[in-house]
């Protein structure tokens, strides 16, 4: 495929331009939610002393991790060669920014002093997987931009390929260290494992295809333009993969515990009578986010429709959340353990399980975060040539022409939708 | 006659009175001794880790109810309540332990644990969270951005952060909003010859639970406590060589 | 293209307008901005240096002490936060106290004019400095209050040998 392949959107639609205005009011509603916070103090939110991170962090991590794995799709067209997904890697790219961008707003105008930003950005202790993520954070932003020029400019095409190879290593730290904010938390007992980084990279996988899946049925849909089953089939057999491996993880880490008796509070705590949590972790990330979604993908009638494609695409992406919030809240919410054996209890919360209640702030900044990724990619695909102008099956692969998938009752895509 | 009389009756007295006075002055003397504290450092010397500030707690004299070193430590630093125990700061607490088999009971104070090996410092992105050479973890607010993960990290949940504006603050204990916060081992004090505001107050009180010193100082009454009577550690499995130590638990 | 020279022409003409009402107006606009009233200083002829070098550097000394009390205990006076506010914030009683908010308050008075915002007082107290609490012992005397370097509880030894050889010559 060559530049004039692609081309911007029109973006002059009422659709288009109601949504961006959605959008925008969502974006507000985030940065007047922040401005309170900054203000009035964190008293205003749900976080307390016990439960000290919450809801913006959970929109954080779930787009933070998501935003490595957007830029999935790109990484196997330059670094394994697959050429059918070439096409995509633009929009992968612009993804993985506007994801990245988003959970990082959420994250910073939540700090309980986002005025001293800079001070994050200069002042560094080594040996805070912290300080090494604001590296790896605002390092990928670079990196792919780089990236995505390498690829939109013709000149630079040949270096496409080292670049995102670079690009795809990094990510894999971005994501690693993402995951080891918990892994390497003592303290903790929900956390102090392993297995969290490498759990954090298949995540990623998975809501990053997820939401990418997603936006490109979405953008096809409403500009009118040709998505074709070829390209479609394919990621959605990949987004299958990624969730059985999602669910693979979750039951080595919780067996594991399982076997290990001092673990056995917390793993009780979350598996069995832990109220909310225990109803998140089985109800919404094991089966709405892993089950139902390796039903829809893999089935074999349900499983080459659009929109139980696009259904499986939002469960996954709702089992997620849900899956994160188990995470970091779930694992706030089980008390410490000073005194192993011992039946604690104190002025200041110990020994109890700890409670906590979204709050209209925080829903709010994490919401913004999401509508500003969301946005920043509708602008970007008006702006710039990211979108390819077709994704039909002849463009995408024209030397398979008429296969075996193409009998197998494949929905056209729909013109003037 | 009287004259010898006189002199030997002069010379009793001053013998009586010498023995009154060693008397006296040996039943004052380990008090004196007891009560002193460290000298005041120079304020022009940076302090060296030829100090270690620790805490000896016995948890056997620390009486059912009382809380008078929480309340001390309020009143010393400021902390101000808003009838809001999830958000108030709490830089020490009285914590009630059972032991579920036996059904023994005991309380004590729990404060930040001034670890040699901090797991707070470690995870500070700017290093606001740190350890000084004389072993007081501080949060240096200047530079701390509220991020609270080290509120995350603690194994000893010693941390708090401050949820509201704040105004009326001591001016020598600046606590400002949107930072975290912990036990200072009353630094203001300590770096001026004094002890901490809780050692004062369970003094005061007359169960003398607590004991605050240098512990690299075999002279020290907490360092000779401690190789007499040994002492324990909450969490000593953590391997983070904590300054508190706890006799009795 | 004569439709693009046009279009500019527009906004150019405007340009020049707004800069020529600016350049024009009297040279008076600058002193619209009241001059800051300094409070003068309730203590003490002379700041710790000469005013000017104060003014021009307050914060660089500020800045570079904070580090060392904060990291290396070091409490001298001559930049510490508390003596500046000794000298220059009058003690009032409660109800009365100027603080940053206001004007009247000594650092607020620059930096108002200067619209620098001052990030100090989130944390740090507006006032002159205030003692520690103090736990008296069962004697009577504050334990180690500052200013006494070393402690004495009660009578000293030599002071009962004194009384007892008092007593005796009655």
């Amino acid at each position: 495929m060559n530049h004039n392949d692609y081309s911007e959107i029109q973006g002059r639609s009422p659709g288009y331009i109601a949504l961006l205005a959605l959008l925008g009011v969502l974006i507000l509603a985030g940065l007047i939610a922040a401005h309170a916070m900054e203000t009035e103090g964190h008293h205003i939110t749900g976080m307390t002393n016990q439960i000290v991170w919450g809801t913006p962090h959970v929109f954080a991590v779930f787009l933070i991790v998501a935003a490595s794995g957007a830029l999935n799709v790109a990484s196997i067209a330059s670094v394994f060669g697959r050429s059918m997904y070439k096409p995509l890697s633009r929009l992968s790219g612009l993804l993985a920014i506007s994801l990245l961008v988003g959970g990082l707003a959420v994250l910073v105008l939540d700090l309980g002093r986002p005025d001293r930003l800079i001070v994050a950005m200069t002042t560094y202790n080594f040996k805070s997987i912290f300080a090494w993520n604001i590296f790896l954070y605002t390092g990928f932003m670079v990196i792919v931009a780089v990236y995505l020029w390498m690829m939109m400019e013709r000149r630079m095409n040949t270096y496409s390929k080292p670049v995102g190879l670079f690009a795809f290593v990094w990510r894999l730290t971005l994501t690693t260290g993402t995951g080891s904010i918990f892994g390497f938390l003592v303290a903790r007992e929900a956390y102090d494992s392993a297995i969290m980084a490498p759990m954090f990279i298949i995540m990623s996988f998975s809501f990053g295809l997820a939401i990418f899946l997603l936006l490109l049925m979405g953008l096809y849909r409403g500009t009118a333009r040709p998505l074709g089953d070829k390209v479609l089939l394919r990621l959605k057999n990949l987004l299958g993969v990624f969730v059985a491996a999602v669910l693979y993880f979750v039951a080595v880490f919780h067996l594991t515990n399982l076997y290990i008796t001092q673990h056995h509070g917390v793993e009780r705590f979350i598996l069995l009578d832990g109220g909310i949590y225990t109803e998140l972790f089985w109800g919404v990330q094991v089966l709405l986010g892993g089950i139902v979604p390796l039903f829809l993908l893999y089935h074999p009638k349900l499983g080459r429709l659009r929109s139980s494609i696009a259904l499986a695409s939002v469960l996954v992406i709702v089992g997620g959340l849900a899956q994160v919030y188990v995470i970091i809240i779930g694992g706030q919410a089980y008390p410490l353990d000073l005194f192993p054996g011992m039946v604690v209890s104190s002025s200041f919360y110990d020994g109890v399980v700890n409670s906590y209640t979204p709050s209209l702030p925080e829903v709010l900044l994490g919401v913004g975060g999401v509508a500003l990724a969301i946005a920043m990619v509708l602008v970007g695909v008006k702006v710039l040539r990211f979108l390819p102008r077709s994704l039909a099956d002849a463009e995408v692969d024209p030397h398979h022409g008429a296969t075996a998938e193409a009998t197998a009752g494949q929905a056209p895509a729909p013109a003037g939708a | 006659m009287n004259e010898d009389n006189n002199n030997t009756d002069l010379a009793r007295r001053r013998f009586m009175g010498g023995l009154a006075a060693a008397a006296a002055g040996t039943a004052l003397a380990p008090g004196i001794v007891l009560v002193a504290t460290a000298e005041a450092k120079p304020a022009d010397q940076a302090v060296t880790s030829k100090v270690r500030w620790g805490m000896l707690i016995d948890t056997t004299k620390c009486a059912d109810g009382c809380d008078a070193c929480v309340r001390a430590c309020n009143e010393e630093n400021g902390l101000t309540r808003h009838d809001d125990p999830l958000r108030d700061a709490q830089w020490i607490r009285k914590v009630e332990v059972e032991n579920p088999d036996t059904g023994y009971t005991h309380a004590f104070p729990v404060m930040c644990q001034h670890c040699a090996e901090p797991p707070c410092a470690d995870v500070c992105p700017t290093g606001a969270s740190f350890k000084r050479a004389d072993g007081i973890v501080l949060v240096d607010k200047h530079i701390c951005i509220g991020c609270r993960y080290c509120m995350m990290a603690c194994p000893y949940k010693a941390r708090s952060f401050v949820h509201e504006p704040l105004h009326d603050q001591k001016s020598y204990m600046p606590r400002g909003m949107g930072t975290v916060e912990s036990c200072t081992f009353c630094v203001h004090r300590v770096d001026n010859g004094e002890t901490t505001a809780c050692v004062e107050a369970c003094d005061k009180d007359g169960h003398q639970a607590l004991v605050f010193g240098n512990l690299k100082d075999p002279n020290s009454e907490i360092a000779r406590r401690l190789a007499k009577y040994g002492g324990t550690e909450i969490r000593k499995d953590l391997g983070l060589d904590p300054g508190v130590h706890y006799k009795g638990i | 293209m004569v439709a693009v020279r046009s279009l500019w022409r527009l906004p150019a003409l405007l340009l020049a307008a707004g800069l020529a009402a600016t350049s024009m107006a009297p040279a008076a606009r600058a002193g619209d901005v009241p001059q800051p009233v300094i409070p003068k200083a309730v203590k003490g002829k002379q700041c710790v240096l000469p005013t000017e070098d104060m003014r021009k550097n307050h914060m660089k000394y500020l800045l570079h002490h904070r580090d060392l009390t904060m990291h290396e205990g070091i409490r001298t006076k001559k930049f510490d936060l508390r003596q500046c506010l000794d000298c220059h914030v009058p003690k009032k009683p409660k109800g009365e106290e100027v603080h940053v908010t206001s004007k009247q308050h000594f650092c607020q008075a620059c930096h108002a004019y200067a619209g620098v915002k001052i990030d100090c007082f989130q944390c740090h107290s507006d006032q002159p400095s205030q003692e520690t609490t103090h736990f008296h012992t069962l004697s009577g005397r504050p334990i180690g209050h500052p200013g006494h370097k070393t402690v004495d509880t009660t009578l000293s030894a030599s002071d009962l040998q004194a009384m007892a050889v008092e007593g005796g010559n009655k």
